[in-house]
């Protein structure tokens, strides 16, 4: 039979076990004797019983040595189990000898071998214990036979004794007893350790089973991390090829136009205009792609630094001041001096563009928009208000959802490349922060965003980082743990 | 091929009578490896009277630099192997003639965002203290917006004509 390495380990435990019980039996052995000898004051072969627990002793420290010396080395269950036989063989004779002197068939303590047969249907097998239980039933039955018949001479202990040794009657019937108990024992033992041992089996088996799965899933991952990169790597390369070639067709459009200055070519300068528009919008999706492909397989633990977020808030105040301008929209802000915050310069002008972007895109002439900048306690407060056209509650689920555009946003601004949300929450998570929205149709809309501000560096930057992404985007996370959505009463 | 100097062709703004004298005379090299970005440019600043010269790499464009010795450099970051552009610029600015050492250039690139993130050499250019700024004056994106390259280039002009 195979041994598993957990079963061979319990195996030697239990051995280890088994002479640890040895030196309490030889000690018990002379504490008895003496107790029963100076103050029971009853007459015993002392002698006798002291050289048999010095017996005991002396083969049990032999074993001892054994098991220190080659115990670890035992790879092969089957020597194990045999040692155990040989030690409760030994122990059954002894205890013949220690019961010979105690007065045999005359002292119950004749029950002790059961313990015997219990220890053996642990460590061995069925069949095994059997043969031990049939070992018990010779030496102690040829003990008492030859006590009964005088072969040897019987220990007379006073208090127990009734001379009932010489009746064969009996001593057939206490053996019978004695028998059928040791052999029942052993089978009861044995079905409940048989079983037991049948579980144990499952348990390892299942449990390799699990090891294996696991290093499969381990592995299944690793994997599954490397074609996300190839895949990012693969979009970074297409989209900065596709952006030199769009960028040139829009400068040589954008020329073409402005050559075209008479009224007889009106149309052509018109038909010119709509495909810069449009060249223009393939632009804006390109930059739109790579951002986001950039923010999901850069991780930001490498390309932190300390950046100054005020200073980006202003650019990006300056970049959209005169769209605002032109639509009339008033732009305030209210930016406050802010220590650094650790994180990726790129992701958080991002950030900040796209939500300022379309704060402005979707407020009507008019309006206003808030655009905050603060600091609160462990964590930078972003937050960017505007009066405009709202987000309805059926569309505040899926804002943040790459391509995304609602019905709404579309009616009033025609283009739209539908990630600038998908950005900005990949940049919030990226950054460990959080991400709130106010809206209601018609109220204008909130966006608050929370940064912590000293960030934690893992001990595998780079490694960690990217684990890190793809746990955000397995299935038991959903849309993203960091989002919050609340529905807003009414807001001016 | 027409320069549309007046309004009435519904080109580009006219400045100032007062500087377009300095304006026809100013040579502007362009160092660009798109041939496409190159003719489309030279045509805008020829518009708008300036002189265009080009080269289509950096040892065009060290030829150029001398033999025509342009008022003001375009220069293309991204030319082929990613790194002759940053080269181009600390040539320019180590020339043993002090007129072409203080040339005003004006970087154009296709790296889209316009961060601080740019003023730091590429990490695999090792000849670069990380951080060193690029000395040069100014940073355009392409797609170039034509009416912000003639505000940053009649805006650098005028700084040398008046330092």
């Amino acid at each position: 039979m195979q041994s598993h390495p957990l079963v061979l380990s319990e195996l030697i435990a239990r051995l280890r076990w088994l002479v640890a019980l040895r030196w309490i039996a030889a000690v018990g052995i002379v504490a008895a004797t003496l107790i029963v000898r100076l103050i029971g004051g009853i007459s015993l072969p002392v002698t006798p019983l002291l050289i048999i627990a010095a017996a005991v002793a002396a083969m049990n420290a032999f074993f001892w040595l054994q098991l220190r010396r080659s115990g670890c080395d035992l790879t092969d269950s089957r020597c194990a189990v045999n040692r155990a036989s040989a030690q409760i063989a030994l122990d059954l004779l002894l205890l013949t000898m220690l019961l010979h002197f105690v007065g045999g068939i005359e002292n119950p303590f004749f029950l002790y071998y059961v313990f015997h047969i219990i220890i053996a249907s642990i460590l061995l097998s069925a069949f095994a214990t059997y043969v031990q239980v049939t070992v018990a039933l010779i030496l102690f039955g040829g003990l008492v036979v030859l006590e009964l018949v005088g072969f040897v001479p019987h220990v007379t202990i006073a208090p127990i004794s009734t001379g009932a040794y010489r009746d064969s009657g009996f001593v057939l019937a206490v053996l019978a007893a004695f028998g059928s108990t040791l052999y029942l024992a052993a089978y009861m033992a044995t079905s409940i350790v048989g079983r037991l041992r049948e579980r144990e089996h499952e348990v390892l088996a299942l449990r390799d089973n699990l090891q294996a799965e696991q290093e499969r899933l381990r592995l299944a991952y690793r994997k599954l991390q490397e074609t996300e990169d190839a895949k990012a790597r693969y979009m970074r390369t297409v989209g900065h090829q596709l952006r030199a070639p769009l960028a040139a067709v829009q400068t040589l459009l954008s020329t073409s136009i402005e050559g075209l200055a008479g009224p007889e070519q009106a149309e052509t300068s018109d038909l010119l205009q709509r495909a810069e528009n449009r060249t223009r919008e393939m632009l804006r999706l390109v930059d739109d792609l790579l951002a986001l492909t950039r923010l999901r397989s850069v991780a930001v633990a490498r390309v932190a630094r300390p950046v100054a977020l005020d200073d980006i808030a202003r650019r990006v105040v300056d970049l959209f001041a005169a769209e605002a301008k032109a639509k009339r929209v008033s732009l305030e802000t209210s930016l406050a001096v802010l220590p650094a915050v650790q994180g990726d310069p790129v992701g958080l002008d991002d950030l900040l563009a796209n939500l300022v972007s379309n704060a402005i895109k979707y407020t009507p002439a008019g309006g206003s928009v808030q655009f905050s900048l603060k600091n609160e306690d462990d964590q930078v407060v972003i937050q960017v208000a505007d009066s405009g056209m709202g987000i309805a509650p059926d569309e505040l689920g899926h804002i943040f959802d790459e391509f995304y555009r609602s019905e709404r946003a579309r009616a009033l601004v025609k283009e739209g490349t539908g990630l600038g949300l998908a950005i900005v929450r990949a940049v919030v998570e990226a950054h460990e922060g959080d991400i709130s929205v106010e809206s209601a149709p018609g109220k204008g809309t909130t966006f608050t965003v929370t940064l912590p501000v000293a960030r934690k560096k893992s001990d595998h930057a780079a490694e960690g980082g990217r684990v890190d992404r793809l746990d955000d985007r397995s299935p038991e996370h959903g849309d993203g743990p960091l989002l919050r959505f609340r529905q807003q009463g009414a807001k001016t | 091929m027409e320069q549309a100097q007046g309004g009435g062709q519904g080109g580009p703004e006219p400045a100032p009578d007062a500087g377009r004298e300095g304006r026809r005379r100013a040579k502007i090299l362009i160092v660009d490896d798109d041939p496409d970005v190159v003719a489309a440019t030279r045509l805008t600043l020829e518009r708008r009277g300036y002189c265009a010269v080009t080269a289509a790499n950096a040892t065009e464009g060290e030829q150029k630099l001398e033999a025509e010795r342009p008022d003001l450099i375009l220069l293309d970051i991204m030319m082929p192997t990613g790194t002759e552009g940053f080269h181009f610029v600390w040539r320019v600015r180590q020339h043993p003639h002090a007129a072409c050492r203080d040339i005003p250039i004006v970087v154009v690139s296709a790296i889209h965002r316009t961060t601080d993130l740019r003023l730091y050499p590429d990490e695999a250019d090792r000849e670069y203290a990380p951080g060193e700024f690029l000395p040069v004056q100014g940073f355009l994106d392409k797609p170039v917006d034509m009416g912000e390259l003639t505000h940053v280039i009649e805006t650098l002009l005028a700084s040398q004509r008046h330092p």
